[in-house]
């Protein structure tokens, strides 16, 4: 039974934490693989906004060429842009290829190094822009051919007729420790532009600077060059951000798909090292229990003649011993687990105990020194016996011994572990239902969302025949779909309050009906409406710097949030708001455009004609998802037959944002289940052999007229005042760890006071739980079969 | 103050069933000192167990003051126990966790007496046995002697009618052993029955009367002639 815990818990520990570890390890291997990382850097654009969203992962496009003639440390710099396209091997077919590319230009290849394996891809051939495929694409999809001058079709969403690429090379597949993580590389002519005092089109820009190059100095003169070129009352600054910081160190979660975090990888490394902690206070606590048993063996090889050194090197010996035989097990589930971890995760693991042979000894040699440190201590405990009193039997026992209060500490601090652990499930939990259910201002059930398309003037009609079916309410043409951003652009607006200040404003543009499809709440005013002419304006040819304004033109009408009416002091509707040369005619409660991850912005809609290019957002009944998609579905085909259609459910489309969320909930009380199993585990053990000891004591007391609740409670006094002062120890750490994690969210959950005491109670009735179970077995011996031992 | 009729005890294991107690009768008056002898096995301690209430005997009646014990549960026969009865064992069975003190006070806090009242016996009984002067010391740090005075204190410390002491004074030297002999029949002479297992011929001496069992069966009891004579 010893043995069977010991290796179980160790198997486990070893387990789980090597399964963390990769998972950490993993994160932080990102993008330090390219030859020339170290001078490898993402351009940032800072502005001046006042707000907190003033930095954003791109720069303006104009800066491309500016940019390198201006300053020799910069070697190179490519446009990189990560999309999600559909490809067609034929020119009509209905069967697409769905890959994510790195949409880049020709200089890519002075930035990175891809591994080559077909065709001369760094030569960029006129006429077609470039594609470069990865070694599985070609597999997948070119099998036994080379694929090095087909052409492959793309019709993107705005577009009637596909575009055609020419494949140009294969190249070794991208490995997936790079936020640059992609099926194919798109290669296209460098755009180039040439600055604009009023209008900026903006690009993620990569740049590899000169060997030697100081950043800082760099960042500076780049900003005065840029101040010098623009006549803004604030010109915006730019940060060079290293490659091997964009994956870890980065806010801009809408702009980056792949993306991690630190706290994420602090979490989680703090895990693994419970884990490891847990499992090697059961070994010890186990081992050294479990001395009771063995003085008598140990007492009989020391009057034989082992000496002290003897009796350490056997014990060191087993705890090696229990240790590799745990290891192999942990090695074995590690290996038959990882699969299950990459489809968890959603990439290939590159860096992996398996893949990486050194880190593997690395590791095996961790365990090593871990299993003879943890084994010096029952080691030293048992062989400081003396023979005489280790045969009778006596030792161990005094009231008072270091030993007890070894073992005491230790179960204390497993207690705290579990606890703290329990504390966090019980906060992410809550956290987690805080979001899920929060009124986020519209009704984000039962609503469809069609991705951007070009209409081709087809959209009203398109919308007009929606209607018609039975469980369509509502149609919108819109300019913004939930979780697409947090609109469709941005304005910034001078502060009523300071003069000199500026806010930043997300504009929503949609059509009449989009305020009614949402199901906004209105709180003053009116909700758009197509009767009048002032909700239905076209916005071509619109500037918001234009000067004159076309008085003969009634405003456009707008609704404003209620935040925003505080922010911009709208007090009065049907009057110009300044700076959107619209009128708000409504005022609408809050909405939460953007994930609950960000605070609420000051937010406007702005009615318009449809666009041409713009997404759909459908109210519909509630009925079988699956028939109301294919229903829509059939509309669609006799509008676009060729077009591929781009259709969500927007309750899947808010999920998603929190997806990296969900995720780490899920691994984490995987895990944190792993550490109280763990440590319930080693506390079951410990209680038995408490009991073992002291199976005597039960009898001579039962003797003496106790019953059998009387033992109970003498045996739980002393456990649960461990219990409470592990709640105590615990407290503050979770706590502390618990407010940093919610510090990520704008919207979050006041820690209260209950969840500690909760997570003690559900501790203590735990360890009771083992406790009468244990306890009982041993308070229903009969006494005379306790003393008969002598 | 013991009738025992027709008991009979039986320990079943997989494969046998021995016969520990065969058809035993015994009876103890108030205020008698009897000691039990025999060879290894022939049932002395089990019949000192079901005496002291351990243990159920599987046939027969064993009335303890008027109370019919043989059929009682568990839970009964502890509250019947309690008070009445006091145990002295070969290895002192003291718990080493406690001082002298809290093991003396033991069976008090289990009659659920007040502490102030527990203070009280506990150090008249630990001076009567001159032991007083231990108190705050862990059984560890006594002698043997002084191990079983503690043991003897806290047989006594509720004043039962009965004390049963099972080999006494066999972990113990003989100067030791006459003294915890000379105490226990002290304590007899104050009233209190005692029944002792023995295997010494001095000890049983102390006895008034000395019943031998074999195979579970008593098959002598004589009167002791030379505690006649020395009463």
């Amino acid at each position: 039974m010893h043995s069977f815990i010991n290796i179980i818990g160790l198997t486990i520990g070893l387990y789980a934490s090597m399964l963390v570890i990769t998972v950490v390890i993993d994160d932080l291997s990102y993008d330090i693989q390219w030859n020339k990382a170290d001078r490898l850097y993402r351009v940032l654009t800072k502005f001046d906004g006042g707000g907190e969203n003033d930095k954003f992962p791109q720069a303006m496009t104009a800066l491309n060429p500016a940019m390198k003639e201006n300053f020799p440390e910069i070697e190179a710099v490519s446009s990189v842009y990560i999309s999600d396209l559909e490809l067609k091997k034929e020119k009509i077919s209905s069967e697409t290829i769905k890959v994510t590319s790195i949409e880049t230009d020709p200089e890519i290849w002075k930035l990175f190094d891809f591994n080559i394996l077909f065709g001369t891809p760094k030569e960029f051939k006129e006429g077609k822009d470039n594609l470069v495929i990865s070694e599985s694409f070609q597999k997948k999809y070119f099998p036994g051919e080379n694929p090095v001058g087909k052409i492959i079709y793309h019709l993107p969403p705005y577009r009637n007729e596909p575009i055609e690429y020419e494949i140009t090379g294969v190249i070794k597949d991208i490995p997936s420790n790079t936020h640059l993580r992609a099926d194919v590389i798109l290669i296209k002519p460098s755009r180039i532009e040439s600055f604009d005092q009023n209008w900026h089109t903006f690009s993620f820009y990569y740049t590899i600077l000169k060997p030697g190059t100081d950043v800082n100095k760099l960042t500076t003169k780049v900003d005065k060059w840029y101040a010098g070129l623009v006549k803004e009352e604030k010109p915006s600054t730019f940060e060079f951000q290293p490659i091997k910081d964009v994956y870890l160190h980065s806010q801009f979660a809408d702009y980056q798909p792949v993306k991690g975090d630190y706290s994420t990888i602090f979490i989680l490394s703090g895990i693994a090292l419970l884990l490891l902690i847990i499992a090697c206070i059961n070994f010890i606590n186990l081992t050294t229990a479990r001395t009771v048993y063995r003085m008598r063996e140990i007492g009989v090889r020391k009057i034989l003649g082992a000496g002290k050194r003897n009796v350490v090197f056997q014990f060191l010996t087993e705890s090696l011993l229990f240790f590799m035989i745990s290891t192999v097990f942990g090695v074995l589930f590690y290996f038959g687990s990882l699969p299950y971890i990459e489809r968890f995760l959603g990439n290939n693991l590159t860096i992996t105990f398996v893949t990486v042979k050194y880190l593997f000894v690395i590791v095996f040699l961790i365990i090593v020194a871990i299993s003879l440190l943890i084994g010096l201590y029952p080691a030293f405990v048992i062989s400081g016996f003396k023979p005489i009193s280790a045969l009778k039997g006596t030792l161990g026992s005094g009231n008072k011994s270091s030993g007890n209060f070894v073992l005491k500490s230790l179960v204390t601090v497993q207690f705290s572990i579990s606890i703290a652990v329990l504390i966090g499930l019980i906060i992410v939990q809550q956290q987690v239902n805080f979001i899920n259910t929060r009124d986020i201002g519209y009704d984000k059930d039962n609503l469809i969302a069609i991705d951007f398309v070009s209409w081709n003037g087809k959209g009203e009609s398109f919308k007009v025949e929606l209607l018609k079916l039975p469980f369509v309410k509502n149609v919108s043409i819109t300019d913004w779909i939930p979780s697409r951003g947090a609109g469709s652009m941005g304005l910034n607006i001078k502060d009523p309050i300071n003069e000199n200040k500026q806010i930043a404003i997300n504009v929503i543009q949609g059509d009449a009906d989009l305020p009614t499809t949402l199901k906004l709440h209105l709180k003053k005013g009116r909700l758009f409406d197509n009767s009048f002419q002032s909700d239905k304006m076209s916005w071509e040819g619109y500037s918001l710097n234009a000067k004159e304004k076309d008085s003969a033109k009634a405003l456009r009408s707008s609704l404003v949030t209620a935040y925003t009416a505080k922010i911009l002091q709208v007090n009065d509707l049907d009057i110009e708001l300044k700076g959107t040369q619209t009128s708000p005619v409504g005022l609408i409660d809050n909405f939460h455009n953007e994930s609950l991850k960000n605070k609420l912005k000051p937010t406007i809609i702005f009615a318009t004609a449809p666009s041409k290019y713009s997404g759909m957002l459908i109210r519909v009944n509630p009925k079988n998802e699956r028939e109301t998609l294919s229903a829509i579905h059939n509309v669609w085909k006799q509008f676009f037959p060729n077009r591929v259609l781009g259709i969500n459910w927007v309750n899947d489309l808010l999920e998603q944002q929190y997806s990296k969320e969900a995720k780490f909930r899920k691994l984490f009380v995987f895990f944190s289940l792993i550490s109280m199993f763990l440590a319930l585990l080693g506390i079951f053990g410990l209680i038995e052999h408490a009991v073992a000891r002291r199976i005597k004591e039960v009898g001579i007391r039962k003797v003496l007229g106790a019953s059998i609740s009387s033992i109970i409670i003498l045996f739980s006094k002393s456990f649960l005042k461990l219990v409470v002062l592990a709640v105590l120890i615990a407290t503050p750490f979770a706590w502390y760890g618990a407010s940093t994690w919610l510090q990520e969210f704008a919207y979050k959950i006041d820690i209260k006071w209950w969840v500690f005491a909760i997570a003690g109670i559900i501790t203590i009735t735990i360890v009771l739980l083992t406790l009468i179970f244990q306890t009982t077995k041993a308070a229903i011996v009969n006494p005379v079969k306790s003393l008969r031992s002598e | 103050m013991i009738k025992i009729q027709n008991l009979k005890k039986s320990f079943r294991t997989e494969e046998v069933e021995t016969l520990a107690l065969n058809d035993v009768n015994l009876n103890v008056a108030s205020g008698e000192f009897v000691a039990i002898m025999g060879p290894s096995g022939c049932g002395k301690s089990t019949l000192l167990n079901i005496i002291g209430m351990l243990d159920n005997p599987t046939e027969g009646s064993y009335k303890f003051s008027d109370h019919e014990v043989g059929g009682l549960k568990e839970r009964q026969r502890t509250e019947l126990r309690k008070g009445n009865l006091g145990f002295v064992f070969q290895s002192f069975n003291l718990i080493d966790e406690l001082t002298v003190y809290e093991n003396v006070e033991l069976p008090l806090i289990y009659l659920k007496m007040n502490k102030s009242e527990r203070k009280q016996k506990v150090m008249a009984v630990l001076e009567r046995m001159k032991i007083a002067h231990r108190e705050k010391h862990f059984p560890q740090q006594l002698s043997g002697g002084q191990q079983q005075r503690v043991a003897i204190s806290r047989a006594v410390v509720t004043n039962p009618k009965l004390i049963l002491a099972d080999e006494p004074t066999g972990n113990l030297d003989s100067k030791n052993g006459i003294e915890v002999m000379n105490l226990l029949t002290e304590l007899n002479q104050e009233g209190t029955t005692i029944v002792m297992v023995t295997h010494s011929d001095r000890d049983s001496h102390y006895a008034h009367r000395i019943v031998n069992l074999f195979d579970g069966q008593i098959v002598t009891e004589s009167q002791n002639r030379a505690m006649e004579a020395r009463v």
